[in-house]
């Protein structure tokens, strides 16, 4: 897990790490979770109802499963409550190299954003060199020869050998 | 049975078959050799591969992988004592030492041939096994459906790293992800914001690529590069130890039964196979003593279970169409991609997909010890390969794969989008492999959930009447309520030692 267990608990932010107590963050991913279920349910409220009465229409099964959900997010946000305000150390959860998962981050999106404008082959050589760097890669010559292998590769494997129509 | 299994052997007169098998092992060996990456990544990654190809060839080379990403993970838990899989960590308890000792050829070929036994002696198991365990499904209606399903979620969910409940919770997620898209039944799109794109529902194979392959990329990316590991010499490679492996007979056959019976179980895996055999081999030694300073029954025993679970984990994928681990829901994917829907019907209409799986895994355990024993020093320096490349590579595969799924920049999106909450979720403790086995189930327990309630004319009472149906319940609730009380248990122990 990524997850370690530290008597000081706290905060901690600066370039190398971001550090918090695994409670709180939790607290904070239920809420986003427990937005998103609710928003589930009342979609699932307002599907039309089944014209068969022996059926539960297209919204039972999604009904009953926000229901369960809900509850289930619940149990974890008390769960973490608990563990807040308990005396035993609370497990923390970190984030090593904010900055390069950052960037990272960044260079997917615009991948996701652009790879159909940029094409396949360009797209996969920038983008390639982009997360070996952000992932602490410093040679040019490796930086390079890994993105030109990965697009000779892609252009062997899924253009020649399976005639996949890339952009 | 015979009949077809000379249907499943009449496969490998196909060349090709014998490339993806080939092909298969090569790939796992170098996925399951790298640390972090495991079985259910490569097959994720090896799904694009396969769109074009025939069903046949394409499980081929993706049971292949599996089997031998397992075999791969222990190489380097016995030469570098780096595991390449959760499955290979009680390998290297015996494996390093015994490397240290300069007896690294002796651990490693005892592993890989502990490990051919293991798949060779459960595949016989599997073929015994899943052909009544499909005819038995047969029987099954839409409330036993439902809840064998249930059950194969809640088993996976409750034992999943992290909590029962966070399991329940991605178990939700997973299940409410299934809902989007047309409903099968009526037709009325739901879930989709009006987006058309969203009507067939979410394309399958960018969402394993996103939660399993791109997560794992920015976990890469947080560890940074890599440092270089000091390989030990190998030494005296082949010389096989045939008396040694004479000697550990029974420790391979029990362990291999163990194991395939541990894969069977939804959620268990090959890891739990792994350590539950290494500890049961350890009680049962006439040298307990010996185990964790190399022991080579330690060796055997944790490499024989480890990979009969991989045959035990096909089990209920191929027989009831319920996958019971990450890499099986991830395999389950690629059937799908196929046209092949896995179950007890997949017996009677396609035999030659589950026969050429069983005879895949036999022929393919003399490759897989050719080439493991070949290229031990390579699967050794893979380890070394630099992680920004390892990080290049896997997220270059993820958006063209994502992209040839369908063409489109969608999937491109989905996957993307699935990356980035399956990096959230698994910081914040949530397990992916439910969501996985959620999505993949999802619309098959709906669909009989609301059979069930259909048939019985709207009755409730038919979710509580049938005795296997209460103990599918029961044992799904268990699946939650005992790890859930074990965790609780570990939590006061750790209270009351602060």
């Amino acid at each position: 897990m990524d997850h370690d267990t530290t008597p000081e608990g706290g905060w901690r932010a600066n370039r190398h790490v971001l550090y918090g107590p695994l409670p709180a963050v939790e607290l904070a991913g239920c809420a986003v979770l427990l937005t998103v279920f609710w928003g589930y349910y009342e979609q699932a409220r307002a599907l039309p109802l089944p014209l068969n009465p022996i059926d539960i229409g297209a919204g039972g099964f999604p009904f009953i499963l926000a229901m369960a959900t809900l509850l289930a997010i619940v149990t974890v946000c008390v769960a973490a409550l608990v563990r807040a305000f308990s005396s035993v150390p609370a497990d923390s959860v970190s984030i090593r190299r904010p900055v390069s998962v950052a960037c990272a981050v960044a260079l997917l999106i615009a991948q996701a954003t652009w790879f159909e404008d940029f094409g396949a082959l360009p797209s996969v050589i920038a983008f390639a060199a982009g997360t070996a760097f952000a992932c602490g890669e410093r040679r040019i010559a490796h930086l390079l020869g890994v993105s030109v292998a990965l697009a000779a590769f892609v252009y062997g494997a899924f253009i020649l050998a399976l005639a996949v129509n890339l952009p | 049975m015979f009949e077809n299994l000379a249907i499943g052997f009449s496969a490998f007169g196909d060349p090709m078959v014998w490339l993806a098998l080939i092909f298969g092992a090569l790939a796992g060996y170098l996925i399951g050799a790298i640390p972090g990456l495991g079985p259910s990544l490569g097959v994720a990654l090896l799904i694009p591969f396969t769109y074009g190809m025939d069903p046949v060839v394409a499980i081929v080379g993706l049971v292949a992988l599996y089997a031998a990403a397992e075999y791969g993970g222990a190489i380097t838990a016995v030469l570098i004592n780096s595991p390449g899989t959760a499955a290979a960590v009680a390998t290297a308890w015996d494996g390093y030492p015994l490397t240290q000792q300069g007896r690294a050829g002796e651990a490693l070929s005892l592993s890989i041939i502990s490990s051919g036994t293991g798949i060779f002696v459960s595949t016989i198991l599997l073929v015994l096994t899943a052909v009544p365990l499909s005819e038995f499904a047969l029987r099954f209606g839409p409330g036993e459906y439902f809840a064998l399903a249930l059950v194969g979620l809640s088993l996976v969910a409750g034992l999943s790293d992290g909590s029962p409940l966070k399991g329940a919770v991605s178990m939700g997620i997973g299940l409410a992800l299934a809902t989007i898209g047309l409903d099968v039944q009526t037709g009325v799109p739901r879930f989709t914001g009006g987006d058309p794109e969203f009507f067939e529902g979410l394309p399958l194979v960018p969402v394993l690529l996103g939660l399993y392959a791109l997560s794992e990329v920015l976990f890469m990316i947080e560890d940074g590069p890599s440092e270089k590991i000091r390989n030990s010499p190998i030494g005296t490679l082949l010389a096989l130890p045939m008396k040694a492996v004479l000697d550990l007979k029974v420790v391979i056959l029990r362990s291999s039964l163990l194991g395939y019976i541990i894969g069977v179980i939804p959620g268990a895996g090959a890891s739990i196979a792994s350590f539950v055999s290494y500890a049961v081999s350890k009680r049962l030694s006439k040298a307990p003593e010996k185990f964790g300073k190399g022991a080579l029954e330690g060796v055997a025993s944790a490499e024989a279970a480890n990979n009969s679970a991989v045959a035990g984990a096909l089990a209920p994928l191929l027989a009831l169409g319920i996958p019971g681990s990450a890499t099986t829901a991830v395999m389950i994917g690629a059937l799908m991609v196929q046209g092949i829907q896995p179950g007890p019907l997949l017996f009677t209409r396609s035999p030659e997909i589950p026969y050429t799986v069983f005879v895949s895994l036999w022929i393919g355990v003399p490759v897989m010890v050719v080439i493991g024993l070949a290229g031990a020093r390579i699967w050794a320096r893979v380890a070394n390969l630099p992680r920004p490349a390892i990080a290049a590579i896997v997220a270059g595969i993820c958006f063209v794969g994502a992209y040839s799924s369908e063409t489109t920049m969608f999937p491109v999106h989905v996957m993307t989008a699935c990356g980035l909450a399956g990096y959230v979720l698994r910081k914040l403790g949530f397990p992916l492999a439910p969501i996985i086995l959620a999505l993949v189930l999802g619309e098959m327990m709906e669909t009989n959930f609301r059979r069930a309630l259909i048939s019985a004319k709207g009755d409730w009472a038919i979710f509580y009447t049938s005795p296997l149906t209460m103990t599918l319940f029961a044992v799904a609730i268990l699946a939650f309520v005992l790890p859930g009380l074990s965790a609780l248990r570990a939590r006061q122990a750790k209270a009351r030692a602060a």
